[in-house]
């Protein structure tokens, strides 16, 4: 009888599903289109374009011609500046990412709770990444202006020595707009931590409390476990944003010293927008899009061993 | 005036609409109450109208003045009306132009300026001189020009894409006010780089560091007006950039000792984007000299009056090179017709269309035009009306600009350049705060300048 109860309803199933399955598959499908029609028109599309394009040598006034892999075979062979594009993106990434997440994670842990004071603290600091890129980047030039900006004047009244050349020495160009754009990003990943964390059922903490845990052990055997997932959507998308890095690199130092702060994404404004060689940037951008592409890829794989969708 | 002064670009067309409005009201009367109609007017029922679009850069403020040039046009040829169809800013306008020209999409008359002949040459019908003379206005002739105002519009043949409205030597602007503070002699059209630097190492050390002598701007065109005041050829004969050489080192590495002496501010290497630093510097009160053109000194002047530091400005040539004279670089800015003139008007004739756009084109650049301009601040490609300017300057008290400007025109030179020209101003201006810091050797920066010149525009 029970057997019959469980394997009746079984027996059915395919001939009753099977047209709910088409009614769902067509509203899905509708759903669907408006959204894959803009993603094929305006993603997938000019993608493609843009690929076919690095194909050629095609500058702005006169006439296109097809090269083949030829601004590939130049970005790698010939181009100094696009080495040191990469060198400088990923001295960029590797610095920002870490600090961003720690800073973003330390503060999301600390401001943990729902006092008056942790919400407005939680708005100030999200305050930045709500202001346009371009005008934080201007006030930052302002802050770092050698002898009369801010952070000058301060290092000169408190340490009374004068402070380094900020913008205009290499060595210092890209640790400020790494500074720069830790302070102007690290709100939105604060605040998905804080999601993270305050989805986190309260008897964790209180079983860790009972076995007597300290804080640093349940912040890295409570916390990070089940906040892993937004720590892995943060990492993919700060690592993604930060490969694009431009605006703060073109507004506080325009890739300067020399090329000592110049970013993939800034080399491919400048041979695009201002050099006019349409095909070359092309191909730039197609490098970066194939580096983002890899280092996603490697973040996909990896988190199957960090990632705990089950709390 | 210069790729990178967007900024005082802005804000010199702000004061010029105050400007422009009185200028444009006494040339519109002059013109209504002219007492002779031209003779080609009589033709006026013989020709087919046309209406020619046109396009240059504007602010909003500045749009009345440029609506009267063109009117100036229908005036005097009733079937000929000019049309500014668009109304780009400055920054804008030198995007959008490649575009037009590489989708054929040019208006007929496109404003141009000098340094940019090599690299947009392809988007112009060249005329010559002869179809100057004989299809333009009446009496029209090139020698009413300054001849290096006119000679940068040239292309293959002798042939002009443009014809100038406005250029200028680059001159030296100094605050008058510290020179005599500190009891330096005034510079004058006699004075030298030597003597150049000996005072702004006087104004530095007076004024106890609080002054510097000198804003050294990092900026190509800046470096090539140096380079050839120093005796320079930055082209070679064939028209190729040679900056890679032991002597453009030694210029280079002279150019910016002002700031590895500490007797310049060290520039951000932003400053090649904003183009004003320099300008800022010297109006703020902080530089007591730096390198302009005349079309800065309007907006100069008003910066100077409204800022907290008023000074009075003083006007000198560019020290005199080794040679013992001053030779500076010009450039300016000019009207000339598309090569889609004949597609935007399919079925009119041809030898007409280009006829009527070259009536319009001197007539933009005309004396009737050129007095209002010099009135609005730009120094006018027409010697005859160069007092004009000059009275506009005395009467906001900069009674000394005759001189040094006549001194600098003498051996002055058009500012040519190459069709990569961008990408070459690029490569240079990323290197040369670098060489001014001292991290990046001349050398090395002029080098990565002659490997880093980019396509052909």
């Amino acid at each position: 009888m029970s057997s019959q109860s469980l394997t009746l309803p079984r027996a059915a199933e395919p001939a009753s599903r099977r047209p709910r399955r088409r009614g769902d598959a067509r509203a899905a499908l509708a759903f669907l289109l408006p959204n894959g029609i803009g993603f094929v028109v305006f993603t997938v599309a000019p993608a493609i374009a843009c690929f076919a394009l690095s194909l050629y040598s095609w500058p702005l006034i006169g006439t296109s011609h097809f090269v083949g892999l030829g601004n590939y075979q130049t970005l790698f062979t010939k181009d100094p500046t696009f080495r040191a594009a990469i060198g400088n993106t990923f001295y960029f990434v590797a610095a920002y990412v870490p600090l961003n997440l720690l800073v973003s994670l330390g503060l999301a842990v600390w401001l943990r709770g729902y006092s008056r004071g942790r919400r407005i603290l939680r708005v100030i600091f999200f305050i930045p990444v709500l202001t346009p890129l371009v005008g934080d980047s201007v006030v930052w030039s302002l802050l770092y202006t050698n002898r009369n900006g801010l952070i000058d004047s301060v290092i000169h009244a408190v340490l009374g020595v004068q402070g380094p050349e900020w913008l205009s020495a290499p060595q210092w160009a890209m640790p400020c707009i790494i500074i720069m754009s830790v302070w102007q990003g690290f709100g939105y990943n604060m605040l998905l931590f804080t999601a993270g964390i305050h989805a986190v059922p309260e008897m964790y903490y209180d079983a860790a409390r009972v076995d007597g845990a300290s804080k640093w052990r349940t912040f890295r055997s409570v916390t990070v476990p089940l906040i892993s997932p937004s720590l892995y959507f943060g990492i993919v998308m700060t690592v993604i944003s930060s490969f694009q890095v431009f605006a703060q690199a073109y507004v506080l130092t325009n890739g300067g010293p020399g090329t000592s702060s110049t970013t993939i994404v800034l080399w491919l404004f400048e041979k695009g927008f201002n050099d006019y060689a349409l095909g070359y940037a092309s191909a730039i951008a197609w490098v970066l899009f194939v580096i983002v592409i890899i280092f996603t890829f490697v973040q996909l794989r990896l988190q199957r061993r960090w990632v705990h969708y089950e709390v | 005036m210069r790729p990178g002064r967007q900024k005082s670009r802005d804000a010199r067309q702000r004061l010029r609409s105050k400007l422009a409005a009185i200028a444009a009201t006494t040339a519109l009367a002059a013109t209504v109450t002219s007492t002779a109609l031209p003779a080609s007017q009589a033709s006026a029922a013989t020709n087919t109208p046309v209406t020619l679009s046109w396009e240059m850069w504007v602010s909003p403020s500045t749009i009345p003045f440029w609506e009267h040039d063109a009117s100036l046009v229908h005036s005097m040829y009733p079937w000929i009306t000019v049309k500014l169809t668009e109304e780009p800013s400055y920054s804008d306008y030198w995007v959008r132009l490649p575009v037009q020209i590489s989708s054929n999409t040019e208006p007929d008359l496109v404003a141009t300026q000098n340094l940019r002949t090599s690299s947009y040459q392809a988007g112009f019908l060249p005329v010559s001189t002869s179809q100057l003379n004989s299809e333009g206005t009446s009496g029209f002739s090139l020698s009413a020009f300054d001849q290096g105002a006119v000679n940068g519009y040239k292309v293959s043949g002798g042939r002009l894409i443009a014809l100038p409205y406005d250029f200028g030597p680059l001159l030296m602007f100094y605050n008058k006010t510290v020179f005599e503070k500190y009891h330096i002699p005034l510079p004058s059209n006699n004075w030298t780089w030597p003597q150049f630097y000996k005072d702004i190492a006087t104004i530095q050390k007076k004024s106890d560091g609080a002054i510097y002598g000198y804003a050294d701007d990092p900026f190509f065109d800046e470096f090539l007006t140096f380079a050839t005041d120093m005796g320079g050829h930055y082209l070679t004969p064939g028209g190729a950039l040679k900056v890679n050489t032991p002597q453009f080192a030694n210029l280079l590495k002279e150019y910016v000792a002002p700031v590895k002496n500490g007797l310049a501010p060290l520039p951000p290497s932003t400053a090649s984007v904003t183009g004003s630093w320099d300008l800022q510097q010297w109006e703020s009160g902080a530089a007591a000299t730096y390198i302009d053109g005349p079309w800065d000194l309007l907006p100069d002047i008003a910066a100077v009056k409204a800022g907290i530091e008023h000074f009075q400005i003083g006007l000198a040539p560019l020290p005199n090179g080794p040679s013992g004279k001053s030779s500076t670089l010009l450039s300016g800015s000019g009207f000339g017709i598309s090569k889609d003139l004949y597609k935007n008007h399919p079925g009119v004739n041809k030898a007409q269309l280009l006829s009527d756009a070259i009536k319009a084109i001197e007539v933009m650049t005309g004396p009737k035009f050129e007095k209002a301009n010099a009135a609005s601040g730009d120094f006018p490609a027409r010697t005859a009306d160069f007092p004009y300017f000059y009275h506009t300057l005395s009467t906001l008290g900069i009674t000394n600009a005759a001189s040094p400007m006549d001194y600098a025109l003498k051996d002055a030179v058009p500012y040519n350049a190459t069709n990569k020209w961008a990408g070459t101003e690029d490569a240079f201006n990323s290197q040369i705060v670098g060489v001014m810091q001292g991290s990046i050797k001349p050398m090395s920066a002029l080098t990565y300048t002659e490997d880093n010149q980019g396509t052909p525009a």
